[in-house]
């Protein structure tokens, strides 16, 4: 196929596209000397064609694939970097660190991305995380009540029977009391008349006086001096100061009895004989008085025991007689209340599992448990 | 446990509790409510927490309830204070702890605790699993993952700068 003006547009674009054999484009140049008018045409074709230029791919990181080898050593740097390499391959990477340059710019860079362990960011409210433990609680719920019912019992007896005992007996209401006993006789029986002065005791003392008097009629036999002695230990302090302040009273009532004696024989002077009388209460009653307040300040007993040996002697000399002293030695024992609430303490400490050192709370009243 | 373990676990354990707590959550009111909360359980739990696993439960408990907050609140907001403290002076040394911290605060809440309870803690995989209830080897996974990222986002920063 020869060019020719008919067909050399043709051969003009592919010529331009560089599509030709090397004997086509040597046609279509010998066409184009032939016909000026063309070459015009042709060089407008040429000018169409895209420049070629010079494009660089600047990171090309991403299109690179690792190899399999370059992501195991990866990840015994990221092992190593976590101290979790085994000790077997520790060896190996650190040798490879130090004779690779690439391992080594690689751990460097991962080794930027430990964050620092020196970094303190201090909690500055501890005082508000500290806690301290309480003592046990424990909740009883209907027990509370009964409990609390059996504290108010408690206290209430406890209370009525010390106000009762703590309410002794005056010098002024000893002298102006009269005794309530029928036995106000001079003492020529076997039985020692103890006579109450104070109204609180008037009640047990009749008690005790008619259990001493039934005693000594079932009996007939009148206890010495010594029996006294063997059951002093056990006599209660009020006791002791009540039995002195009885056998003063005696000791008056006898001697009303020698003055009425000797006014009736007219041996001696009424008022003479009052004087004398009185004065010798007195004095008795003052000593046992002193002797209370000694008792009361210094809380030994001996002073006690040597007025109580002491008022004994003068009846026992007085008289000369033996006498039985009766004695309620329950009311000298612990109470049943005290060892019932001993017994609750115990039965709590157990079921509780109270260890030493602890406190045990109940209804919000704590209790040492040692 | 008893009282003076527990007030000892607290002189000891409370700092890095709250700096752990404190950097993933960026709010210091939140993170002392999370501290007081862990510490409240390890409290509560004291009969049943041995002394020697006190840490361990607590950043346990501090964990899940962070991850609690975080989904609850959803919206994090840097305090300000918080990122001034953290950026220092220009040296190379403070430059790279700042976009170190920038590249952490990229990661995802989990990738940031996994890798903050290994380089802050000195946990290892399995101890952080226990913590972040997730096995050796996820977390193994996902603390790599983490810091590849971490190196990527450094290389970048320092090719920029």
């Amino acid at each position: 196929m020869f060019i020719n003006r008919n067909n050399y547009e043709d051969f003009f674009l592919l010529y331009a596209d560089g599509e030709l054999r090397a004997d086509e484009r040597e046609a279509v140049e010998i066409f184009i000397e032939e016909n000026e008018d063309l070459r015009i045409e042709l060089e407008m074709l040429k000018a169409l064609v895209l420049p070629i230029e010079e494009l660089v791919f600047i990171d090309k990181s991403f299109l690179y694939k690792e190899t399999v080898f370059e992501k195991e050593i990866q990840e015994k740097l990221l092992l190593k970097l976590d101290n979790e390499l085994a000790a077997s391959e520790l060896d190996s990477i650190n040798a490879s660190i130090l004779n690779n340059e690439i391992i080594k710019k690689e751990y460097d860079i991962l080794s930027k991305t430990k964050l620092d362990n020196n970094e303190k960011i201090v909690f500055e409210e501890k005082q508000l995380l500290y806690r301290s433990e309480k003592g046990k609680v424990i909740s009883f719920g209907w027990l509370k009540w009964a409990a609390a019912a059996i504290f108010i019992g408690f206290a209430l007896f406890t209370g009525a029977n010390f106000f009762n005992k703590t309410n002794k007996p005056s010098f002024t209401d000893i002298a102006k009391t009269k005794p309530t006993t029928t036995n106000s006789k001079p003492i020529d029986t076997n039985t020692v008349n103890v006579e109450p002065s104070i109204e609180n005791t008037a009640k047990t003392n009749n008690k005790e006086s008619v259990k001493r008097d039934e005693y000594s009629k079932k009996t007939g036999e009148m206890k010495n001096y010594d029996n006294l002695t063997v059951k002093k230990d056990k006599i209660t302090k009020d006791e002791k100061v009540n039995f002195v302040t009885q056998e003063a009273y005696r000791i008056i009532e006898n001697k009303k009895e020698t003055i009425t004696d000797l006014q009736k024989n007219n041996l001696i002077a009424k008022d003479e004989l009052k004087i004398s009388i009185q004065k010798e209460a007195t004095e008795l009653l003052a000593n046992n008085v002193n002797k209370e307040k000694l008792e009361t300040t210094n809380e030994n007993m001996v002073p006690l025991e040597e007025l109580y040996t002491k008022t004994l002697a003068i009846s026992n000399i007085e008289k000369s007689e033996n006498r039985i002293l009766y004695m309620d030695e329950d009311n000298i024992k612990k109470t049943k209340v005290g060892g019932f609430f001993r017994k609750i303490k115990r039965l709590v400490e157990r079921t509780a599992n109270i260890k030493p050192g602890n406190r045990l709370q109940i209804a919000g009243f704590e209790i040492a448990s040692k | 446990m008893t009282e003076r373990e527990y007030n000892d676990c607290v002189n000891m354990y409370a700092d890095n509790v709250y700096r752990f707590i404190l950097k993933n959550l960026k709010n210091e009111d939140d993170a002392k409510d999370v501290v007081q909360t862990a510490f409240e359980k390890v409290w509560i739990n004291r009969e049943t927490v041995d002394n020697a696993k006190c840490k361990s439960f607590l950043f346990t408990v501090a964990y899940n309830s962070m991850i609690d907050l975080i989904r609850k609140n959803k919206k994090i907001v840097l305090k300000d204070e918080f990122g001034e403290r953290s950026l220092g002076s220009n040296n190379q040394q403070q430059n790279t702890k700042r976009i170190l911290q920038e590249a952490l605060n990229r990661l995802n809440d989990r990738d940031r605790s996994l890798v903050m309870l290994k380089d802050y803690e000195g946990y290892n995989y399995v101890e952080i699993g226990e913590i972040t209830g997730l096995n050796e080897s996820q977390v193994k996974v996902y603390l790599h993952r983490a810091r590849l990222q971490l190196r990527e986002y450094l290389v970048k920063m320092e090719n920029v700068i």
